[in-house]
């Protein structure tokens, strides 16, 4: 029934330039909706789907399509600001600020592939999914500390609900 | 600010109490669900707010301090009632235009963009709407008095998946533009995972639970753990709890949700739905009751 | 948390009356036209009435002379036709109850049967207010329209009242005509509004709105009505019928006769007197007038009777009691109102 609901969901046909992305919230997933909304964002980030300057949905907008309240979207966005990655304008709506990671897509699609044929070899050596997550997750924690402050800073103002967007 | 504030509000019908004992303060710019199992005391609340009923013991006042029923109260709250009581015989227009002149202020033009919206027809009878289109217009026409505060009595119960969540839509979408606060009734717990802010619980006439949604998820967690090992703990109180030989799982309210659990306990936070039916199979027993047959 | 303390003073201005007028016309629209079809059939069918019985007066009129076989005829038929109030007559009588009941009944039971009043009384108006806009103008507008028909039924009986078959005082047309029959129909919209408000429930509402009405129109033309004034007293036996007789009773040297005495003389007389009225045989043409025997036996009847010149005064006596009456049981039903159902 909710799946359906979830189907039937669409952006309302608002005014003005429609924004770069459109919220899926899933319920089965026992998130909360703001945490949802939130690492959707970073998620897209993260992949390059958004570029600071680029306007989030407003408010009423993700209400509207969702039939959410809008007290958990203004926390998302609130959220958002918090970390540094949006800031909203008033009476124009809330704009992306900053990008998690300067990559493009093309240098995204080649990490990939260099990722791919590490993970093969992971695998060739016996390593299952746990193993990987463990030696991924442990050197990724080793990486951050030797780096510079400022790559240090930001994974500090990560929530742990940010580890859930990237697994 | 809070927008409804109650002392030791009770009704009696004969000799038997429908509400009692209800202190509650709810919070302004929020939605504010009441749920409880039918006949619970819900309707009797909702009712006491939009001063349809007068309550027998306790105080009520809504709004910045106004009696309830007072004119300014019945002015700033728009009520959406149980099953959309509409004159039938009226058309959509006619109801709009009734609407208009039963208040002081009215806006005609919003009522009649969002009915095009919807695609109801104003020549329509509001008696051959279908369900969804009846909840439709009554909201339309509640929410066209720009209220402060909109109650709704189980809204979405009698509507099915599309228009329930165009319903919601509607009124979350409202409470973004024009920051009115909402109290609705609800048997909807799925729906109110995403749409509430505050939870009111009531069985057999009384409030078993009031907070922010946040403080409740934060507060109340399941607990698993080995049956030998389930004894009680002061930290917590035991909403429910249901155990085989080996595992007892045990829906907790912590009283210091940063508190640590003791050794041989897993624990995982709970929703509102799995939250809301601990407290209701609970129901009036004592709160260490043991229940069998929950779930799991 | 301080919101308790926080009451602002500001005065809200109601919702004015001028909106309201719509409320109250759409509420009514269908009672009102069903009101005035009712009402308009009936006063076409009395005006034809009406007509044939003037015609048939001023023929009776100017039919001389009197004792003449046509005219003797022409008197009887006139009697005969238009003497007796009949069906339609029993009709008009109850029609102030039935749609006073019928305008007031479903008011506020229909909301409550239908649970409209959530809507309704939940509206900035308040239910007070919106009580008010339709209670007023449903009891004053029912009011009016059966003053108007209350002159239609006069007319109609205009020419029996001139020619004595009936007086203005009658059950049959003393509630109906003048104002008594506003009061009658204030009754029984009030009666109705607040039976709707126990009852929340139409049809018993109605029901027992007119079975109240009827037994207070019962009861006042037999036990309050001759004595909203003191009657007076004659010993004539030429009273005018345009008078209202309340009752008869025999004398003699002053002492009131009882019944029985009177009868046992009478039957000696060999009258029948086994039913309401004194039956005298009038078999060889020998029999003797029983009230002059009686007389000359040195008895003397009494006449108790309201003058027809006592009309107005009584109908002004009936419309106070009855709007008394029907303030009372609309402030009843405000009052409840005010303490809210539910």
């Amino acid at each position: 029934m909710y799946y359906l609901v979830m189907m039937l969901d669409k952006a309302m046909s608002g005014t003005g330039v429609p924004s770069a992305i459109e919220f899926r919230l899933d319920p089965t997933s026992g998130v909360p909706t703001y945490l949802q909304i939130v690492q959707q964002v970073e998620h897209a980030l993260r992949l390059g789907y958004l570029k600071p300057g680029d306007q989030l949905p407003k408010v009423r907008e993700v209400v509207a399509g969702l039939a959410i309240n809008p007290n958990t979207v203004l926390k998302a966005y609130r959220d958002l600001e918090y970390k540094g990655l949006a800031s909203g304008r008033p009476g124009r709506g809330t704009f992306i600020d900053a990008s998690l990671g300067d990559a493009t897509l093309p240098v995204l699609a080649d990490l990939r592939s260099g990722l791919r044929k590490w993970l093969a070899k992971a695998d060739a050596a016996g390593l299952d999914e746990d193993g990987i997550v463990a030696l991924v997750t442990s050197t990724l924690r080793d990486f951050s500390e030797r780096s510079d402050p400022d790559a240090a800073r930001a994974d500090g103002t990560q929530r742990p609900g940010t580890k859930a967007a990237i697994a | 600010m809070n927008i409804i504030e109650t002392t030791g509000l009770g009704r009696r019908y004969a000799s038997r109490w429908a509400l009692r004992d209800c202190t509650l303060s709810l919070p302004a710019g929020r939605l504010v669900a009441l749920i409880g199992p039918n006949g619970a005391g819900k309707s009797t609340l909702l009712n006491i707010i939009v001063g349809l009923t007068a309550p027998t013991v306790g105080e009520i006042t809504v709004l910045d301090g106004h009696p309830a029923g007072s004119l300014a109260a019945l002015d700033g709250i728009a009520f959406v009632a149980q099953d959309m009581p509409l004159y039938r015989n009226l058309t959509v227009g006619d109801m709009l235009h009734l609407t208009r002149n039963l208040n002081l202020s009215f806006d005609t033009a919003a009522a009649r963009l969002r009915l095009a919206d919807l695609g109801i027809s104003e020549k329509q009878k509001a008696g051959k709407l279908s369900g969804g289109q009846r909840a439709q217009l009554a909201l339309s026409l509640a929410l066209a008095r720009h209220p402060r505060l909109l109650v709704l009595d189980e809204p979405t119960g009698p509507l099915d998946p599309l228009a329930r969540h165009e319903f919601m839509a509607s009124v979350m979408t409202a409470m973004a533009d024009e920051g009115i606060s909402v109290v609705l009734s609800s048997h909807m717990l799925a729906e109110l995972e995403r749409a509430a802010d505050h939870l009111v619980l009531v069985a057999n006439g009384r409030i078993r639970l009031n907070g922010p949604v946040e403080d409740l998820i934060d507060s109340h967690r399941l607990i698993t753990s080995a049956t030998a090992r389930s004894d009680d703990h002061a930290g917590w109180e035991v909403i429910e709890s249901s155990s085989t030989d080996a595992l007892t799982h045990r829906v907790v309210r912590l009283h210091d949700p940063t508190m640590d659990l003791p050794p041989g306990c897993e624990s995982r936070s709970v929703g509102i739905e799995e939250l809301t039916l601990a407290y209701f199979r609970n129901g009036a027993a004592a709160p260490s009751a043991t229940l069998t047959g929950a779930s799991r | 948390m301080t919101a308790l303390a926080a009451a602002p003073s500001i005065a809200l201005r109601p919702v004015p009356w001028k909106r309201l007028a719509w409320v109250t016309w759409r509420r009514y629209r269908f009672t009102l036209i069903s009101v005035l079809g009712i009402l308009a059939v009936l006063t076409v069918s009395l005006f034809i009435a009406g007509q044939h019985a003037r015609t048939a007066y001023e023929a009776l009129q100017t039919c001389h002379p009197k004792s003449a076989a046509n005219c003797r005829y022409l008197d009887e038929t006139f009697h005969n036709t238009y003497g007796s109030i009949g069906f339609l007559g029993t009709f008009l009588m109850l029609l102030p109850g039935i749609l006073g009941a019928f305008a007031g009944g479903p008011l506020l039971a229909r909301e409550l049967e239908t649970g409209t009043f959530r809507y309704a009384w939940t509206q900035g108006v308040g239910r007070m207010r919106w009580a008010a806009a339709l209670v007023v103008p449903g009891a004053v507008g029912i009011a009016m329209i059966m003053v108007s028909f209350g002159a239609v039924i006069t007319w109609r009986e205009q020419p029996l009242i001139e020619y004595g078959a009936t007086t203005r005082l009658d059950v049959a047309i003393f509630p109906v005509s003048g104002l008594a029959v506003a009061g009658w129909a204030m009754a029984g919209f009030a009666l109705g509004v607040l039976a709707g408000l126990l009852w929340r429930r139409v049809l018993p509402a109605v029901a027992t709105a007119f079975g109240v009405w009827f037994g207070l129109a019962y009861l006042a033309a037999k036990d309050l009505r001759p004595h909203y004034l003191a009657p007076l007293q004659t010993t004539s036996l030429n009273l005018s019928s345009h008078n209202f007789f309340v009752s008869q009773w025999w004398t003699k040297a002053g002492v009131r006769v009882s019944d029985s005495e009177i009868n046992r003389i009478l039957q000696a007389l060999g009258a029948d007197v086994s039913g309401n009225q004194v039956k005298v045989h009038v078999s060889s043409g020998g029999a003797p007038d029983p009230i002059r025997t009686l007389i000359q036996q040195g008895y003397t009847q009494v006449t108790s009777y309201q003058p027809v010149s006592r009309y107005w005064t009584m109908q002004w006596i009936e419309f106070g009691w009855l709007a008394a009456f029907s303030l009372v049981l609309l402030g009843a039903t405000f009052w409840l109102l005010h303490r809210r159902t539910g």
